[in-house]
């Protein structure tokens, strides 16, 4: 199934130009299953980057507006774009000119994925 | 901030057959929508206007692209940091 | 011609056309868009963009017709058995008419 679910992230992240990772963790940030292009930066992709949105979100859930969805980030070279979907995380790592709303777009093509791994997150 | 184009929205929307209205930023992010326009879809207007603008000549105008389904049709033009989307029911 | 083209060579007017499968591969091709790998790329990204845009509403109402207006030419696009058939035609617009 890992196999599967790989061929079919990669085939998503290559309807987004400039789109070089995706990662589904768990909400502490470890990786359930992630793919990369080449140009993927190294460091947001180990677990102190990854663990940090669980805990961002967390905190930005305490503003009183609501619970938070999505934190979208926007650095000098790269943009993250990162989904709570409890109990997992999406995390998408991009070039900064890429378009962040077809990635948006994408939470939703990974909506039966997302159900799927649900599934055997919560058998365990 | 934002009132000229949303009087721009409101004044294109009372046009005959326009059903609704999207402004996209190059980012792929809605700036303001009226009427029955999908907000899901605003990725996918900026990046189909961006892919379009690739078959065209770099120095000339960017293209206009026009999508049509039995009932409806949505016409899409890029300029230099927005992509608006018309949406008519035909 | 060996590759079936479907009548999409004997339009009237026509620049080029293009006839690909989904994945965007060359089936059949002529005139300015003769082996034109670059824009069929292209339009294959543009038809798979297009198809994510609801057009109204009613999701059973489904993409027909992709028309791309350049300056003077314009691709027009149809999806008909999973295949991608591509004209491209000198563009005269017609003079509006005020209401």
């Amino acid at each position: 199934m890992t196999e599967e679910l790989k061929t079919y992230l990669l085939k998503l992240m290559g309807t987004v130009e400039g789109l070089h990772a995706i990662a589904i963790t768990d909400r502490d940030g470890v990786v359930i299953v992630k793919v990369t292009g080449q140009m993927a930066p190294d460091p947001a992709l180990r677990p102190p980057f990854l663990s940090v949105f669980g805990v961002m979100a967390e905190q930005a859930s305490k503003m009183g507006i609501g619970s938070n969805k999505r934190i979208i980030n926007y650095y000098s070279t790269y943009q993250t774009v990162q989904v709570n979907h409890h109990p997992l995380l999406l995390h998408f790592i991009a070039d900064k000119n890429a378009n962040t709303g077809l990635i948006l777009e994408l939470e939703n093509e990974l909506a039966d994925v997302l159900k799927e791994i649900n599934k055997v997150v919560g058998m365990m | 901030m934002e009132r000229t184009l949303e009087m721009q929205l409101e004044e294109s929307i009372h046009n005959p057959g326009i059903t609704g209205v999207l402004c996209v930023d190059n980012n792929g992010l809605c700036l303001g929508a009226k009427g029955s326009a999908p907000l899901k879809a605003c990725g996918s207007i900026s990046a189909l206007a961006g892919q379009a603008a690739k078959l065209a000549n770099p120095n000339g105008p960017t293209p206009v692209i026009c999508l049509e389904s039995e009932h409806g049709i949505v016409l899409i033009k890029k300029t230099d940091k927005l992509t608006t989307a018309l949406f008519k029911s035909s | 011609m060996a590759a079936p083209a479907h009548g999409i060579d004997r339009i009237p007017d026509s620049l080029g056309y293009l006839v690909l499968t989904e994945d965007g591969a060359v089936i059949s091709s002529g005139g300015q868009l003769e082996n034109d790998e670059v824009t069929a790329n292209k339009i294959t990204k543009i038809v798979h963009t297009a198809y994510k845009i609801p057009v109204t509403g009613d999701s059973r109402d489904t993409l027909r017709r992709i028309s791309v207006i350049l300056d003077d030419v314009v691709f027009m696009i149809t999806v008909s058995q999973k295949k991608i058939f591509v004209s491209k035609r000198h563009y005269l617009p017609q003079e509006p008419v005020p209401a």
